[in-house]
């Protein structure tokens, strides 16, 4: 055993004790490893000169344009969830399907689906879910396992169904992994790898999910052979409301969703861009809430924003800059004028949300989870420079080898691996550790990027779904009633794991789930 | 100590919003000017990619400042609120001061280069500053070390920083666990 061997050993095992010790899992991911080649520099067996790179790698995610995205996407999900528009959207869709038993527990896998495509926040969907699905839920007959387990898996849609944080952040490091995985096995031109591949690869994959969950409930909840059907009629049945009302509760966050997920598919607008015109909708929805007043800007300022694209898709207002000048016709007058006046309308609103005591606080929300999320992946990169330091690239790609199987025997073993550090492991930590480690010798070969990519964000999804450590679950039972036991929670997600098993087998099988969309819309 | 802390936390965070501020408003104007009319400024990319900068290491220590890195609880849940504070004060020895030390040590020749050559924009024609945006890498060393310190002379009874600011929904955390 070389002495290289022994000092990982003793990292990992050091890293395993230090996240357990519950101290900050960042400051433990960063601080093991440099204590480990300290003492190993003593005996000289590592030079301390590695550690002049990590203001390097620091500078390198300040610099990542991808990333910008990151507390962009987190925003509008806490504006949604502050400004109560995702709770609104909750009881208006309830009305809509509600009044028998099917339909609410459909209504909450719909919401969840599109809650899921605007904010991507595991802990924030299943709160909200338990505080105002599972009394309804309960409510109407349906028992506390079924919509205890709904709740569960529907929270953690979020990872699955872009925009998600999760893509993003696999997007930056599969594309990086794949690039070098490419060049040393002898292709220096390799397709990239992009956010947007990884976004429109996840869509069916998280589409089908969303069907089998719907499937399964269905079955659940089917009539049962001679039990009486009269069971419905309990059901509070819920006021006739005019359909605008219902459709006012939903429409603007759907227009949302659908714009921003819509640009990035279609190509139009990269991941950031399309993040930033998300955060401007979310605070013209947010703020419309405030005031008639408010509602009627933040719609003139919509119009006037979709008007001006529309005119530009026509031709009308493109500046011509072709002479390396700006040539001033009152056509560019008119158009800078109106921009200007679309950025004020903005502007309102914001001054608007801040004075109702919302904005602010989720900013302040954004910044700690940013935080979080940066420091994590800082940290995970001193941890893959000094597991470099010891040769452990080498040792992983050795071992790798020897997996019977292949390029499918390491995929595997990676996807085992995953699953397992899911248990004590976020995604973010996962994602900076696994993938710098195991990518760039199993993408070698002929496995398809965002095929990979989709399978590992399912995996970890799962991962967090299983008992006894799924942090979903943790999440739900800080919310629900003490009638529902650890133990109902823990059996009410296992026909949902069995789901997602299903489903990662079907996605290994039929890669073209991942692989078609991207295809068709590159 | 307990002043300082807050304080410390308190301008790092106006500081923060601002920034988000202006990199979300550049970022906007951006798409607005790009779509409708078709041109684009570096000024404006480079200032959303500055303010993004600050942003990454500003935040670490305004998260650690409001005791929001994720911990795994399982164990932590168990211990008294005594033995917690003892692990975090080895934590601080034995991790912060390390990591945070040697980062400042090997930051501070690439940083002060940068001053050297006041350092500008990556792109011809963008904004000058980017001494200043390197900078803050140095400032997030000494603000985690700083904080690191008050809280290890703390008698662990008192809240983190922030902590009147902490409200659910907790995202991406595994708080909860600790809290049950």
């Amino acid at each position: 055993m070389s002495a290289e061997l022994i000092w990982l050993l003793v990292m990992t095992a050091a890293l395993f004790a230090g996240i357990l010790s519950g101290l900050p899992v960042m400051l433990v991911i960063a601080g093991v490893p440099t204590l480990v080649a300290v003492f190993a520099s003593f005996v000289g067996h590592f030079d301390l000169v590695y550690f002049q790179a990590v203001p390097q790698r620091v500078f390198g995610v300040m610099e990542n344009s991808l990333l910008i995205a990151v507390p962009l996407f987190v925003l509008v999900g806490v504006l949604l969830d502050r400004s109560k528009q995702a709770e609104r959207m909750l009881t208006n869709i309830n009305r809509l399907f509600g009044g028998t038993k099917k339909g609410l527990a459909l209504s909450v896998l719909v919401v969840s689906a599109l809650i899921a495509a605007s904010t991507g926040i595991i802990g924030a969907t299943i709160v909200m879910l338990g505080t105002i699905s599972l009394p309804t839920l309960l409510g109407a007959g349906i028992d506390k396992r079924t919509s205890s387990g709904l709740i569960c898996a529907c929270g953690t849609l979020g990872q699955i169904i872009p925009p998600s944080i999760i893509l993003i952040l696999l997007g930056d490091q599969i594309s990086n992994a794949y690039v070098t995985a490419q060049q040393n096995a002898g292709n220096f031109a390799p397709d990239p790898v992009t956010v947007s591949d990884l976004f429109a690869g996840a869509m069916l994959p998280g589409l089908t999910l969303v069907g089998l969950y719907a499937l399964y409930v269905l079955w659940q909840l089917r009539a049962k052979a001679g039990a009486p059907v009269q069971v419905d009629a309990d059901i509070e049945r819920p006021p006739k409301i005019p359909l605008t009302e219902v459709a006012s509760g939903i429409l603007p966050t759907l227009a949302l969703i659908v714009s921003v997920l819509g640009s990035i598919l279609l190509g139009v607008a990269t991941p950031t861009e399309a993040a930033g015109v998300g955060v401007g909708g979310a605070i013209l929805v947010a703020a419309a809430q405030i005031s008639p007043a408010m509602k009627r800007q933040a719609l003139a300022t919509v119009g006037l924003a979709l008007a001006l694209l529309a005119a530009a898709a026509a031709g009308w207002v493109k500046v011509d800059f072709s002479a390396g000048a700006l040539t001033a016709t009152p056509g560019t007058f008119i158009a800078s004028g109106l921009v200007l006046l679309t950025l004020l309308g903005l502007a309102r609103a914001a001054v608007a949300l801040t004075r109702s005591g919302v904005l602010v606080p989720a900013i302040t929300e954004t910044l700690k989870v940013s935080g979080m999320i940066f420091g994590i992946i800082i940290a995970a990169s001193i941890l893959s420079l000094v597991f470099r330091g010891f040769n452990g690239d080498d040792m992983v790609a050795e071992m790798m080898h020897h997996v019977p199987g292949g390029a499918y025997g390491m995929l595997v073993v990676t996807m085992l691996v995953v699953f397992l550090l899911g248990f004590i492991l976020e995604f973010v930590e996962i994602i900076f550790i696994v993938i710098p480690i195991v990518g760039p010798v199993l993408l070698m070969g002929d496995i398809d990027p965002v095929w990979f990519a989709i399978l590992f964000a399912m995996n970890l999804q799962t991962s967090f779904l299983t008992p006894p450590f799924g942090f979903a679950l943790f999440y739900f039972s800080s919310v629900s009633p003490d009638t529902i036991t650890t133990g109902d929670i823990y059996r009410s997600i296992v026909p949902f794991v069995i789901i997602q098993l299903l489903a990662i087998g079907l996605l290994a099988l039929v890669p073209g789930l991942a692989t078609w969309l991207p295809s068709v819309l590159f | 100590m307990k002043h300082a802390a807050d304080l410390l936390y308190r301008v790092t965070l106006v500081i923060c919003i601002a920034l988000f501020g202006v990199m979300f408003a550049a970022q906007i104007a951006i798409v607005l000017m790009r779509y409708v009319m078709g041109v684009g400024f570096l000024e404006l990319q480079d200032m959303v990619t500055y303010s993004f900068s600050a942003l990454v290491v500003l935040t670490i220590p305004l998260a650690a400042g409001m005791d929001r890195h994720v911990r795994v609880d399982i164990l932590r849940s168990r211990f008294s609120n005594l033995t917690n504070h003892r692990i975090d004060q080895w934590g601080h020895v034995l991790f912060t001061l390390p990591v945070f030390g040697l980062m400042l040590l090997n930051a501070w020749p690439l940083v002060s280069a940068s001053w050297a050559i006041f350092e500008g924009s990556r792109e011809t024609g963008g904004l000058p500053g980017m001494f200043i945006v390197k900078s803050t890498v140095v400032v997030m060393c000494i603000l985690v070390l700083v904080l690191g310190v008050i809280d290890f002379f703390s008698d662990g009874r008192g809240k983190p920083p922030g902590a009147e600011d902490a409200g659910l929904p907790e995202s991406g955390t595994a708080r909860k666990v600790r809290e049950q």
